[in-house]
């Protein structure tokens, strides 16, 4: 039933290919249906878990390789909340695509997109996770640079690290494959397997379990992978870069989830002779101090950053580092604060990229310093904003604090105070760039060539307004969410969390979600009493501001110059000057050059000419000597 | 003070009560016009403490209640000063310190400096000296929290009512502030 | 029920309302150590009710908005603390994390609602006031971090009833390092002397302030007396050991509060990027000076 309804999709979307360009909004509406018939049909499937499709494709000497394709409760959960939030967003790309050029082919490619990404999840064989893994990865390299013409450095970043990682990955499959004990792609055995072999022969599980870290790691932008969204989230397109930040770069957390995740449990639970502390591998917590330095690094360039797309990249990568602090703790709490988090972050990051995407889309722009005072022509969109920030900061009482209040609970029920730490300075710089950015964009002064800019269409504003009430009903309800989770971690091994609809607890302490939200709601009833007490407010227009005396029009202040924006947090930039010397993406780009020396010295021996041939002659010469010398 | 007869209440509604608090905490604009703006630090500082009373120093119009022009006002700087006076919330209040504002003082013959303030903008106490000692800046401002208590410093109800009068008078007087080589009057369309 | 509303309510009214009669005594403290008489200890209640009887600009809803959220923000962290015995939620009261991540919606709200005001002046002191956060969390973070290790529990009243037994069993005492850091930390969170550079009323025409006026002010200082109430509170749970009755709670804080304004009386201002830079060199220091102790 997976591959027919995979089947269908490609159909379709070669159909829609078709479509002529007056009637975009016809071929944009077949994509939200469709993706509204694989929820659908995800959603038939809940309960399942023994249901399983085999695909016999070729035998290749002796081996045979076929594509499985099996529901468990951790690819069920991943593939079902992907497939609903990606439906809710397309509902916006309905009307934002109306008449643009080139988004001809990115329907037809998303749509392809969304069946494969329920490939991934539904795999239960490791041939079949690479296949699905790859074309995802070719895929959406056509998406993310349309056109084919411009940046194409950017978009390369993304490409060559994808490749890295999937070739790291391929290693570890067939290494995985070729050892006789093992002989075979299914996961769940070779998880077994691997715990075997990391008893057995240590140094060979160690380097397979690298090669997984270094393809998971590189998808999901973690350490030393982590500039790749700067660049190819920036550059997409809008609507898309909300599927790439809220939903493709978890696939390497669903990669670590599926594999390392139970081989690290088992060493964990079973394993006499590896070294622990604090009752975890200590490899596992050197991942976990992997995913803090990310989030703190990541922090720290998104403070710098000036344009809003980077800025918010940047911070995807950070939440992403929580994540997967949270997972690497390995106690329940910790991977369900985790997968909770993957949830949470997908929806308030949604909310942030099509907010700006509704930006884009009426005043067509996108540096942050020459926008501003946006939120009194487009509150809808505004809204929306503000919501998701106060989520992604992790404030009460929406749904971002609820995750990291189980990450850090995790944290420090396992007694990890270094680590603590860290997350709290990410969180607290997480406040700073998006302060920054929520100020630059809607709030200040309104640019007069922005006068008449008005509110997104009712079609565009709607899934804004499911967002914002999926944010709201999460925090103020986190069971709606961490009931399935239970269900997850149940069947990866691990205990279940103790939550009921609306409270959470942990081994410390114990948080009231709606308790948090009314008492929010009281005191914001008192404040406005307050505010009702007091004397009228005069309404005066925005230019009317404290300028020491001086009547604005006549020293030509317009309100553009007014709006400060630019160079936001320079002094806090210049704090940093030494440490600009460790710069990732010039290390990627030597690496880069290295190579281009090379392949250009080396083509220059094939340039015909006459002092190349005489060279190939001598060293043809001198090698056949050799050999008939010491043959 | 507030021991107020219904009276009182009913001809003048809450102000009566709410006069208390206002003249007990007076926020004054920490703006100095000119030369008479000497004597203010000694007044605020520790020999003569202005604090007692309530009264502080305030950075921007909107959060101050008390607009002193301390000496004489150029015309250049009473455009500034109007623009001021007009961003103040209400209820506000403004003294004229030193004899400039309230008769030209010492510069009373020149073509730059305006003679009498009260034609521009509503004063409701002047201390004349040149410039007044803190302990008159300080009787001043007694005097000034006692016709706030009787209701009696209503100076921004007389700006707002005889509006026109004043923006007339203004008017005369700005004119000559204009800049002479008209290119230099910035264009906000560019 | 309608007894969790009633002492919600009396919570709201006597955090304002001790806040403000703390910051009237620190004008007298402040006076007396200049030599002079000073406002009487009641001050602060005229002004704020003078800045309600005054008329206000706005220039947006969102300014109105914003300021309002401002204070809702701290009133309902301010729920969260215990207060001697008394405390609005049996179960609930004096959970760290969610105390620390609440405070941030009360900066989160004022700062939207100056930003909102156009004025460049109020930004640039939200930017400062922010990279600032940034330095003075750290070495409170290590502090909190520690306390909650020492007692296996983010809970407050859990830090209270494990200091009992008498003065020398106060973390003041036992953890100094640690009681140092928290200090220098809440110099900085209370926006006092030498880093009050978000006010800053020479520099940046007093900041965030600059476009705020009548009520919206005086919901500004309502919010800053409550959040003196606040972060003397926490202080006083996590190092002086709570109180037995809320006088003496109201005690332990004018205490701390006034040693902050004493330190604040002789000290000039630091530029912010060097307040951030003091904070991650001294305070740290300490901090973790104090962690390492504990975990050896």
């Amino acid at each position: 039933m997976i591959m027919n309804s995979f089947l269908f999709v490609f159909i379709a979307s070669i159909l829609t290919g078709f479509i002529r360009k007056k009637y975009n909004v016809l071929r944009w509406t077949i994509f939200t249906f469709i993706l509204a018939y694989l929820s659908y049909m995800l959603y038939t499937l809940y309960g399942y878990w023994d249901y399983s499709e085999v695909y016999n494709l070729m035998k290749i000497g002796g081996t045979q390789l076929s594509i499985n394709l099996k529901m468990t409760p951790l690819g069920w959960f991943f593939a079902f909340f992907t497939t609903v939030l990606n439906g809710v967003i397309s509902i916006f790309s309905i009307l934002k695509n109306r008449d643009e050029e080139s988004e001809r082919g990115i329907a037809m490619l998303w749509m392809i997109l969304s069946a494969l990404n329920i490939g991934i999840f539904a795999s239960s064989d490791f041939l079949t996770l690479f296949i699905f893994w790859e074309l995802m990865t070719v895929v959406s390299y056509f998406i993310i640079s349309p056109g084919w013409t411009k940046s194409f450095k950017s978009v390369n970043y993304y490409f060559i690290l994808s490749l890295i990682g999937a070739y790291a990955m391929l290693t570890a499959i067939w290494m995985l494959r070729a050892d006789p004990m093992v002989n075979t792609f299914d996961i769940q055995t070779s998880i077994r397997q691997i715990f075997i072999m990391w008893e057995l022969e240590r140094a060979k599980a160690m380097s397979i379990i690298v090669l997984f870290i270094v393809a998971f790691f590189s998808k999901s932008a973690l350490m030393p992978f982590h500039i790749w969204p700067a660049e190819a989230h920036a550059e997409a397109p809008d609507d898309f870069s909300a599927y790439l930040s809220g939903i493709m770069i978890k696939y390497g957390l669903y990669g670590v989830l599926l594999v390392i995740v139970p081989v690290l449990s088992f060493i964990t639970h079973f394993s006499d002779s590896t070294a622990m502390i604090n009752g975890i591998p200590v490899f596992s917590y050197l991942m976990a101090w992997v995913g803090a330095i990310t989030a703190v690094v990541a922090t720290f360039l998104a403070i710098n950053s000036n344009d809003m797309k980077r800025l918010a990249a940047y911070s995807t990568v950070a939440n992403v580092g929580y994540a997967v602090t949270g997972i690497f703790i390995l106690s329940s709490m910790g991977v369900a604060g985790g997968i909770f988090h993957i949830v949470n972050h997908a929806i308030f990051k949604s909310a942030i990229f099509i907010s700006l995407a509704a930006v884009k889309y009426r005043t067509h722009e996108r540096e942050m310093h020459r926008l501003g005072g946006l939120a009194y022509k487009m509150p809808i969109t505004f809204l929306t904003f503000l919501l998701g920030i106060i989520a992604a900061a992790g404030i009460p009482p929406l749904n971002g604090y609820a995750s990291k209040w189980m990450i850090y609970q995790s944290l420090l029920s396992s007694k990890f105070p270094f680590l603590t730490t860290m997350i709290f300075i990410a969180s607290t710089g997480a406040f700073m760039y998006l302060f920054r950015a929520l100020h630059s964009v809607f709030l200040g002064q309104l640019p007069r060539k922005f006068d008449d800019v008005r509110e997104v269409p009712f079609i565009m504003q709607l899934p804004m307004l499911v967002i914002m009430g999926a944010m709201v009903a999460i925090g103020i309800a986190p069971g709606l969410i961490l009931k399935p989770i239970n269900v997850v971690i149940s069947s990866m091994g691990l205990s279940p969390v103790h939550v009921t609809y609306f409270d959470m607890y942990s081994l410390i302490s114990r948080v009231d979600a709606l308790t948090v939200f009314l008492v929010f709601c009281g005191s914001f009833a008192v404040a406005f009493i307050l505010y009702l007490i007091g004397n009228k407010r005069n309404h005066v227009e925005p230019l009317d501001n404290y300028t020491a005396g001086q009547d604005p029009k006549e020293f030509g202040l317009t309100r553009e110059m007014y709006h400060f924006a630019f160079k936001f947090y320079e002094p806090f930039k210049e704090m940093f000057k030494p440490f600009e010397r460790i710069n990732t993406s010039a290390f990627y780009d030597s690496i880069e050059r290295g190579f281009n020396e090379t392949g250009r010295s080396f083509a220059r021996l094939f340039r015909f000419s006459v002092r190349n041939a005489v060279l190939f002659f001598i060293v043809g010469i001198a090698a056949i000597i050799i050999y008939g010398w010491f043959v | 003070m507030l021991l107020t007869s219904s009276k009182d209440l009913k001809d003048k509604g809450l102000d009566v009560v709410l006069d208390f608090f206002r003249k007990k905490s007076l926020w004054m604009l920490h703006y100095c016009t000119g030369c008479g703006a000497i004597e203010l630090p000694p007044t605020m500082t520790s020999r003569w403490d202005m604090e007692r009373f309530g009264m502080g120093p305030m950075a921007t119009p909107r959060q101050a209640d008390l607009l002193l022009i301390t000496g004489y006002l150029s015309v250049k700087s009473l455009k500034r000063v109007i623009y001021t006076y007009e961003q103040m919330p209400e209820p506000k209040w403004l003294i004229a310190f030193g004899s400039c504002p309230i008769n030209g003082g010492i510069y009373y013959d020149s073509y730059s400096v305006i003679n009498r303030l009260a034609e521009y903008l509503p004063v409701d106490l002047s201390i004349e000296g040149c410039m007044p000692r803190p302990e008159a800046i300080i009787d001043g401002f007694t005097k000034l929290m006692k016709s706030i208590d009787k209701g009696e410093a209503v100076g921004y109800k007389r700006y707002r009512e005889n509006y026109e009068w004043y923006k007339k008078n203004q008017a005369e007087v700005l004119e000559r502030t204009s800049p002479v080589l008209k290119e230099e009057v910035a264009d906000e369309t560019k | 029920m309608i007894n969790t509303i009633l002492r919600f309510i009396l919570m709201a009214v006597m955090s304002m309302s001790v806040g403000l009669l703390f910051m009237g005594i620190g004008r007298k403290f402040t006076a007396r150590i200049h030599r002079r008489y000073g406002a009487p200890f009641y001050q602060s209640f005229i002004d704020v009710i003078k800045l309600f009887s005054k008329q206000s600009i706005s220039h947006n809803w969102i300014m109105d908005f914003g300021v309002l959220m401002g204070l809702a923000g701290i009133l309902a962290t301010v729920m969260f603390l215990p207060v001697g015995p008394f405390n609005v939620f049996g179960h609930m009261q004096g959970n760290m994390i969610i105390i620390i991540y609440f405070m941030t919606i009360g900066y989160l709200g004022m700062a939207m609602g100056v930003a909102a005001s156009g004025n460049p002046n109020a930004t640039i002191g939200i930017a400062r006031a922010l990279t600032l956060m940034l330095g003075y969390e750290v070495p409170f973070v290590i502090t909190v971090v520690l306390l909650i290790f020492i007692n296996s529990s983010s809970n407050l009243s859990v830090m209270v009833a494990s200091q009992a037994g008498g003065f020398m069993r106060w973390n003041m005492i036992q953890y100094p390092f640690a009681f140092l850091a928290g200090m220098m930390a809440l110099q900085g969170m209370l926006g006092e002397q030498p880093f009050d550079v978000m006010i800053a009323p020479a520099e940046i025409a007093s900041g965030p302030m600059v476009e705020l006026s009548g009520k919206l002010m005086g919901s500004a200082f309502l919010q800053h007396a409550a959040q003196i109430f606040l972060e003397t509170g926490i202080i006083v749970n996590m190092f002086m050991g709570g109180a037995p009755n809320i006088w003496i709670f109201f005690l332990k804080q004018l205490a701390v509060y006034l040693v902050t304004l004493a330190v604040a009386a002789i000290f000039p201002r630091y530029r912010f990027e060097d307040a951030v830079k003091f904070f991650w060199q001294a305070p740290t220091a300490l901090a973790l000076i104090q962690l390492i102790l504990f975990l050896i």
